[in-house]
């Protein structure tokens, strides 16, 4: 039925392409395009990067964070929108990463077995859980913007990975199923009954 | 270059700009629209449609950039981010001060369209609970109008621009010409079935009154709910002067836009006692130059339109144009907001709501309406809504790896918050005033803004707070979260007051028509004339008076008497 609502809507005359095909070319441009060479992540760092968001958001019936390039997402947030200090501080964090993983298992997480590297990584996500219960102050919206790497180093490293995801095509469309355009509002409604 | 009269000078082409240009061309006079900044082309400049994934930044704040030159506006609403940045004034161009300590957000949009591009489209009519409101308290000066005076103009404005929402009958919150109202979700009706039950206060919870359409209005396309009104609307679905009134004025013939046209100041004939123009430098090349018209609307906004006033001096107005009554400038409104509570309403696993409705729920005032508080004058509203908690969550949840992805994929909790918004008292002591010493990119002189909440207003966001969270509980809602924001004035972008309305020249600066006491020709409809701030979003009556304003303008012309 939403999808005889688009057409609907489309047929009162009005003028909408799926996207605002010629808006904002300055801001595309700017995006990680295909090739995308990264800035300031090394070759392992890239690597431990690419590992820990899959562990995080692993292929399923979707791809993961690895098939969606969420590496390059926090490649490009680290080079043109942290600070200088987040920047240190997450890279730090990571380089902790495989501190963690030679005293538990003798070499750097990328080399590790998977049970290994899940194993490391539930225990840093189950600290950081623990830590984001303590209650935090509220906060207006273009506070939390400037929050997005304030959190420890899990925290960010896990929001990044989530943003990167969600926000991505695949993360949009292949797994959560949105659309753009719903065409149609209904406040409440069986789960299920609105796939377009 | 011969001199060129238009019959009526638009200074300004945001909401009420574009409604004074409609009515005023539709009554044929010929009118010229002096817009500060630049044109929007909506085929290139609208960006609703546009995906995350194509942005750098995935809609994120592009950080660098906005802290550099646009360190005021970002603190709007989310409105001003990597998408609609583009629709807000670049902050080092348009500088102003403020008391140390006393901080103004100051929120501008410069652009054909203005601030109706990334206005909220809350819409709501004012009632006599507000307009007797300072003569009933014995504050600042009392309305020279009555709600029987603009109901007539809510009409007729309303049916235009395409008003959705649910009658309701309230005294205190006059219905209007609606189309039919968007859904309340699950969690809304949860909580709007249990307020009438727990409190007796009369208050209740519609569904938000907003200027998006339901249906096809007016040769405008019904909503298509991807919900993100303020990067602009390819269908014309909300009201905005681009979407709406200045395609009407346009169609007229009888109109002419100037973009990148930065008003100095009007020039005032001391022989007519009349404006004959306005100063303008160019946006562009800084040239100045000069545009007359033989009335002239200034819809500048608030702040905008005293700091042109203030600027237009002359030997017989030495403190600003039409201010023989030193209010010009003074009065300074903007809604206290941010006081309110959230939580988390238990059940619905299986239901929700499908589409991005650009709207929420409102609760109207109760305060001060049926009984008398001891606390504080006046009241405030609520908007809010309800929402099933998304992939987000995931963020602050414990977990990873498929257990953790494929419950992401579902919906959470339904949350659901409340924000209030409360009415501002008139202060006097509440004003701005021209800083010659700054000048901003056009060589303009600047403005000095004194301004903070009182006590009043400070209680009511503690009131809001605490009610919030008591309607949150009756409607049996978890993890209750109260909060007060501590906002400074300007940011709920309801800034009003600078040319108040009234009844004698000696204590206002506007009369009942928003026509100058002090300069017949010269008419102020937008935020400036405010005599008092009411706690309902203000767009809907600054259309409204405009409307009135342009067809009172335009009889009396016929009449000789401007």
């Amino acid at each position: 039925m939403h999808r005889r609502e688009l057409f609907r809507v489309l047929a009162a005359g009005a003028v909408m392409p799926a996207l605002n095909s010629s808006a904002m070319a300055m801001l595309r441009e700017a995006q990680a395009a295909p090739g995308y060479a990264l800035r300031t992540l090394d070759a392992h760092q890239n690597a431990t990067v690419i590992m820990m968001t899959d562990v995080i958001i692993p292929q399923t019936d979707t791809p993961g964070a690895k098939g969606a390039k969420v590496n390059e997402f926090i490649d490009v947030i680290l080079t043109d929108w942290a600070t200088d200090a987040e920047r240190k501080r997450f890279l730090e964090g990571l380089a902790n990463v495989d501190e963690q993983s030679t005293a538990l298992y003798g070499k750097p997480l990328v080399d590790c077995t998977p049970a290994q590297q899940e194993s490391l990584l539930r225990a840093m996500d189950e600290e950081w859980v623990r830590e984001e219960y303590i209650p935090k102050p509220h906060t207006t919206g273009y506070q939390k913007r400037d929050q997005q790497l304030s959190d420890s180093f899990f925290g960010d490293f896990k929001r990044l990975t989530l943003v990167g995801y969600y926000t991505s095509e695949i993360g949009f469309t292949q797994e959560l199923k949105k659309v753009i355009i719903p065409g149609s509002y209904h406040g409440c409604t069986h789960i299920g009954d609105n796939k377009l | 270059m011969p001199k060129v009269e238009y019959d009526a000078l638009v200074i300004g082409s945001g909401i009420t700009g574009g409604w004074a240009a409609k009515e005023l061309t539709e009554k044929g006079l010929k009118v010229l629209i002096l817009e500060a900044g630049r044109p929007i082309v909506p085929e290139r400049d609208y960006v609703e449609h546009v995906p995350a994934w194509e942005l750098k930044f995935r809609g994120w704040d592009r950080r660098e950039e906005r802290e550099r030159i646009q360190p005021i506006q970002r603190e709007c609403y989310y409105a001003c981010d990597e998408y609609s940045s583009q629709f807000f004034v670049n902050d080092l161009e348009n500088p102003f001060t403020t008391d140390e300590g006393k901080p103004f957000a100051w929120i501008r949009g410069r652009q054909v369209g203005g601030k109706s591009i990334i206005w909220g489209r809350q819409s709501y009519r004012w009632s006599d609970l507000d307009f007797e409101a300072n003569l009933r308290d014995g504050i600042a000066v009392d309305w020279p109008i009555r709600y029987q005076d603009i109901a007539p103009w809510y009409d007729y404005v309303e049916e235009f621009a395409g008003i959705s929402g649910q009658a309701e009958g309230l005294p205190q919150l006059p219905d209007g010409k609606f189309l039919p109202p968007m859904e309340m979700n699950c969690a809304e009706r949860v909580v709007k079935e249990a307020i009438p039950k727990h409190f007796d206060d009369g208050r209740m919870m519609t569904i938000g009154r907003a200027a998006v359409l339901t249906q096809v209005h007016k040769g405008r396309a019904a909503c298509h709910y991807c919900g993100v009104c303020h990067r602009g609307c390819i269908t014309r679905s909300y009201f905005s002067s681009l979407n709406s009134t200045l395609p009407a004025a346009e169609k007229t013939g009888n109109l002419t836009l100037r973009p990148y046209s930065v008003v100095h100041s009007l020039i005032f004939d001391s022989s007519t006692r009349r404006v004959t123009g306005a100063r303008v430098i160019d946006g562009q090349t800084h040239q100045a130059m000069e545009f007359h018209g033989k009335i002239v609307f200034v819809c500048a906004s608030a702040l905008e339109s005293a700091r042109i006033l203030l600027n237009s001096t002359s030997p017989e107005f030495p403190n600003g144009l039409a201010n023989s009554s030193g209010q010009v400038g003074r009065n300074i409104m903007d809604h206290a907001m941010g006081g309110g509570a959230e939580g988390l309403i238990p059940g619905m696993e299986d239901e929700v709501d499908f589409g991005n409705r650009p709207n929420g729920i409102y609760v109207p005032r109760f305060r001060n309406v049926k009984s008398k508080q001891s606390g504080f004058l006046r009241g405030y509203g609520y908007q809010g809504s309800g929402s099933r908690e998304g992939w987000a969550r995931g963020i602050s949840s414990p977990g990873l790896g498929v257990d953790f992805k494929n419950a992401l994929r579902g919906p959470g909790a339904w949350h659901f918050s409340f924000y209030g918004f409360g009415e501002c008292l008139p202060n006097p002591e509440n004003y701005l005033e021209i800083n010659p010493a700054q000048k901003d990119a056009w060589g303009i002189p600047t403005v000095k803004i004194h301004c903070a909440f009182g006590d009043n207003e400070k209680a009511l966001l503690t009131d809001m707070s605490i009610q919030a969270a008591e309607m949150l509980a009756a409607a049996g809602a978890r993890e209750i979260r109260p909060f007060v924001e501590n906002n400074p004035p300007g940011l709920a972008i309801h800034e009003m007051g600078t040319a108040r309305m009234g009844r004698d020249p000696k204590t206002s600066v506007l009369n009942a028509y928003n026509q100058a006491h002090d300069v017949k020709n010269l008419f102020m409809p937008d935020g400036a004339c405010m005599t008092s701030s009411s706690c309902v979003n203000p767009s809907l009556t600054y259309m409204a008076l405009t409307a009135r304003a342009a067809d009172y303008a335009v009889s009396q012309m016929k009449k000789g008497e401007l």
